[in-house]
């Protein structure tokens, strides 16, 4: 019963007990059966038998008697006391076995988070095609082959229509996108439209010329 | 502590209302009582699922699992805490879980329910009995056990800002620092964070980067400070953020502003601390 305060209870008959309130780091144990030593007629079977705080509350409710028999119970729990400088080292040794709360994957997908992934993603296919275009040229152009903007639109216009949209189509959206939301991300580092109206206003403002203008790079 | 007393205090409680009730209750009343009962509280049982994330630092081999919970809504408050304390209460004393003050002031109960942050004090129970409310930690952070995220690194970062009034000079003898009734005005929705960490966990920037990026919650804070017309570090303090990590890890996604449980805008915020960098320039 080390580290225990025991408070004189209201009434003259018993005393009940708590663990000492501390400054410090304590550690409760709730591997002992709480032991009420209560008046609840039947506590002799009951309380002897029980292993949780929880349980035991709730049997006893169960098991509350209409008799006026006053009584407190007892806790049996013991205290482990830590000093405070020890946290760093509890921290580190739990970090160590932690595990790292689920994200990406359990987040309610929104317009906001939505469109800037988009933004990431078609900048980086765009930029892709571009890197692989210009080192694609380097690489080739010693072996004789012709990558010359001239000759590859000469190319390019003798695929069929179908074809030619179903290449062109992904680029123009991609281009599209990434061209009126980095106009969305402009008005924004002004300060205006930043408000959850205001993004969700300029973000379906932003898909709606998307579609648009990727429709009219098709044509073109 | 407090959870401890409590058994105790209703012991006391209920022995009491034993003790005097027959004294004072005559047996009209109590015919009265029982009548009301029996009208009252006859409602089919709405049976509602919630769908929980456990993991214990005593099996901490064990993977995070979603764990099932079936309560009744009519036998349960409003709202997401009053469910998780029910559950807790009568059906699994080992879910653990953060709550103090029950109405949105203290921030502790901030978790991710139905996919996004918010405070399950604050979050109205989905009434809908075919669909499961999904309840997880705040997310991608620590996780000290079940819905219990580690903060320390979020109260590192807010402690860095040093958040508190630097004045250059003393306030004058018996005073205190005053400031115009529209500079006051400069703090609204700046001061009323209460650090729940919500807004810095919806972040995908602070998911990736929250070693060096300070975060939404803690950039409002950081503006609330330079905003503030009486602090006289102002210099000092855009000098801190002045590197690629710290502030502008910020591209304006605007989680934050969407799940805050108070309404507050931390990018509006974030993104005046920019202007005021590229003013200062």
């Amino acid at each position: 019963m080390k580290s225990y305060a025991s408070y004189p209870s209201l009434f003259d008959s018993s005393r009940f007990f708590l663990s000492a309130p501390s400054t410090s780091t304590s550690k409760l144990h709730y591997n002992q059966p709480l032991q009420s030593q209560t008046g609840y007629r039947s506590r002799s079977n009951i309380s002897a038998m029980l292993s949780t705080r929880v349980l035991s509350r709730s049997l006893l409710r169960s098991a509350r008697p209409k008799s006026t028999t006053f009584f407190t119970p007892r806790r049996m729990l013991t205290t482990e006391s830590i000093p405070a400088s020890s946290a760093d080292s509890i921290l580190a040794a739990q970090r160590l076995v932690r595990p790292v709360s689920p994200h990406l994957t359990i987040y309610q997908p929104q317009l906001t988070w939505y469109l800037s992934m988009t933004t990431r993603i078609t900048g980086v296919a765009l930029s892709g095609v571009f890197y692989l275009y210009a080192i694609g040229y380097v690489l080739v152009s010693p072996f004789g082959v012709d990558m010359s903007v001239a000759n590859a639109s000469k190319k390019w216009g003798e695929f069929n229509g179908a074809v030619k949209a179903a290449v062109k189509a992904p680029l123009a959206a991609c281009f599209s996108f990434h061209f009126w939301n980095g106009i969305r991300h402009l008005v924004w580092d002004t300060g205006r439209e930043l408000t959850v109206r205001g993004v969700y206003r300029t973000g379906y403002g932003v898909l709606g010329l998307t579609a648009l203008s990727t429709l009219g790079l098709l044509v073109v | 502590m407090a959870s401890l007393r409590q058994p105790t205090l209703r012991l006391l409680a209920s022995s009491n209302i034993r003790r005097f009730s027959p004294t004072i209750i005559n047996s009209t009343r109590c015919l009265a009582t029982l009548a009301k009962e029996e009208i009252v509280t006859k409602k089919e049982p709405l049976v509602k699922k919630f769908s929980i994330y456990r993991w214990s630092p005593d099996e901490p081999t064990k993977k995070p699992q979603m764990q099932e919970y079936s309560l009744d809504l009519n036998e349960c408050g409003p709202m997401v805490l009053d469910a998780l304390i029910k559950i807790k209460n009568e059906m699994d004393p080992t879910l653990t879980f953060r709550r103090s003050c029950r109405e949105g002031i203290c921030g502790s109960c901030a978790m991710n329910i139905e996919g996004t942050n918010t405070l399950a004090c604050l979050s109205r129970i989905n009434r809908d009995a075919s669909s499961t409310t999904r309840i997880y930690p705040l997310p991608h952070m620590y996780v000290v056990k079940d819905l219990v995220p580690d903060l320390t690194n979020f109260y590192k970062q807010y402690k860095s800002i040093q958040p508190y009034l630097q004045s250059k000079e003393p306030a004058p003898e018996g005073k205190e620092f005053l400031q115009t009734k529209e500079d006051r005005k400069k703090l609204d929705g700046l001061y009323e964070c209460i650090l729940c960490a919500c807004c810095s966990t919806s972040c995908p920037s602070y998911w990736w980067n929250q070693e060096e990026y300070l975060g939404p919650a803690v950039l409002m804070q950081a503006y609330r400070w330079l905003a503030d017309s009486r602090d006289g570090k102002s210099g000092q303090r855009k000098d801190m953020l002045e590197n690629s990590m710290s502030l502008y890890r910020c591209h304006t996604i605007m989680n934050c502003a969407r799940t805050c449980p108070k309404g507050l805008n931390p990018g509006l915020a974030i993104a005046k601390i920019k202007m005021m960098m590229v003013q200062s320039a």
